[in-house]
């Protein structure tokens, strides 16, 4: 299951990459280049359906819509560097696009119908702070530092999956990992610095997706979903730490800084879900 | 003397038909599940090494059982949060959506559809099991452990033992590489009191 959750979305993501730049032999400062977005979608498709199988649509069981989400991540990836200079335009496409993820991801079940609302507003807040704030990464002077962080992170969030016994939505973070990491070096081997082209805009999306539908599934009701929200909000702060002034630092310093400011909130959550866990049982293994 | 005769005809007949109605009555009843002495529990090979039991602590519902096996009837609820499979780690996997996802599917039920009598004085019981949000139609045998009345009233026992595979359920997690078994025995045992 590891295994295809992160080597099948790999192959797929390399395999286009490779031949799509071997054929398409796109132009490095073309914005709207749309082969890393379609890979990166293609790749999570089909890594989620290699992992849990076709699940249809509607599938049976609610979190399955992760796989329209997908989808949805993949489009707003696609339009994303259309959009960096009609600021009205995007955030009204960004807010319908974050209204209907956190419709789309909430269950609906009679615990959480008291605070439809609520939760529909926090999580689609979460994916809009996520996608207008990584909006401006696509630029080119940001190169390929914001991939290599939002990687990092991912990882850390499939961390806080596992500890919070959510092992389907850590394997699908893990293959957005992979996906994210392997595409920040496929773009240094094919020297593509303006690299992002909008893909940023998949874990945008995807982070707290899965960060909140493992809130959802989560069954120890009295967890207050603080470590959830601190890993949604990494690709949030992989933007944020670009706003720090680091001009005068060297470049070694300016990025250990960004990485140890982009990885702080996701990791309290870590720390705090072991500190839940720790002394509690024994391990155990299947 | 003639009209004396067929009064005590009378009694005897209405005294007849109290008794035959009141076993009637009793053979009919409704048993309700006391969750307090009801065990559910389930088997599953480990690595393919040693087999693993868990248990479901909330179980509810009710069954009749009749001296006409056809008129028995069984309907049970078990709710998926109550696992407990002494690791509190591994109950929250547990209810998470790798296997039996308690949030959005909160019970196991089994209803009865079809009753005959089996071997060995017991019960061949053919119902719906629904697990996972899957429901499949199962025969199982079911036995009748005992019965008695007391202070608390009437009570009876019956105990089942049936496989199933969790995969036909949509629970495949650990099915990879033999970490957890596709065969789960289930063993279910109830108390019922009226």
């Amino acid at each position: 299951m590891l295994l295809r959750g992160v080597a099948t979305p790999v192959a797929i993501l390399v395999a286009l990459m490779l031949v799509g730049h071997r054929f398409w032999r796109l132009k490095d400062d073309r914005l709207t280049d749309p082969l890393p977005a379609l890979a990166c979608g293609a790749a999570l498709t089909i890594a989620f359906i290699a992992m849990f199988g076709w699940t249809g649509v509607p599938p049976k069981e609610h979190w399955q819509w992760m796989l329209v989400t997908i989808w949805g991540a993949t489009v707003a990836a696609l339009i994303a560097p259309l959009l960096t200079r009609i600021h009205v335009l995007r955030v009204i496409i960004w807010l319908v696009v974050a209204a209907a993820t956190a419709w789309l991801i909430l269950p609906s079940w009679e615990m959480y119908a008291g605070k439809r609302n609520w939760y529909i507003g926090g999580v689609a807040a979460v994916v809009l702070a996520n996608l207008e704030s990584t909006s401006h990464l696509s630029r080119k002077r940001f190169g390929l530092a914001p991939l290599f962080l939002v990687t990092i992170g991912t990882i850390l969030t499939s961390i806080v999956m596992l500890y919070a016994h959510q092992a389907k939505f850590a394997q699908v973070c893990g293959s957005v990992a992979s996906v994210m990491g392997f595409l920040f070096l496929v773009s240094l081997l094919l020297r593509r610095r303006e690299p992002i082209l909008g893909v940023m805009a998949i874990p945008s999306i995807l982070i707290p997706v899965l960060a909140f539908s493992a809130f959802f599934y989560y069954s120890d009701g009295e967890t207050f979903p603080t470590e959830f929200a601190l890993a949604a909000i990494t690709p949030l702060m992989v933007a944020l730490v670009t706003l720090i002034p680091m001009g005068r630092l060297k470049g070694w310093k300016r990025f250990a800084i960004a990485q140890i400011v982009c990885i702080v909130p996701v990791a309290i959550g870590v720390v705090m879900l072991l500190m839940t866990v720790s002394d509690e049982a024994p391990d155990y293994q299947y | 003397m003639k009209k004396s005769v067929s009064g005590i005809q009378m009694l005897a007949v209405l005294f007849a038909g109290t008794v035959l109605g009141l076993a009637s009555n009793a053979s009919a009843d409704e048993f309700t599940v006391d969750g307090g002495h009801s065990s559910v529990l389930f088997r599953v090979m480990h690595n393919k090494s040693a087999p693993f039991y868990g248990r479901f602590n909330d179980v509810e519902g009710s069954f009749t059982i009749d001296d006409d096996p056809t008129k028995s009837s069984f309907e049970i609820t078990v709710k998926t949060e109550s696992i407990d499979s002494n690791n509190k780690k591994r109950d929250a996997h547990l209810k998470s959506p790798d296997f039996f996802n308690a949030r959005e599917f909160p019970t196991l039920t089994f209803k009865s559809s079809k009753v005959e009598k089996g071997e060995n004085g017991a019960l061949k019981v053919t119902g719906d099991l629904n697990c996972h949000g899957v429901t499949k139609s199962i025969t199982i045998d079911i036995e009748v452990t005992g019965s008695n009345t007391g202070p608390r009233g009437t009570t009876k026992g019956i105990e089942t033992i049936f496989t199933i595979k969790r995969s036909d359920f949509g629970v495949n997690y650990g099915l990879e590489g033999g970490g957890l078994g596709d065969d789960v025995r289930i063993i279910v045992a109830l108390e019922g009191g009226k």
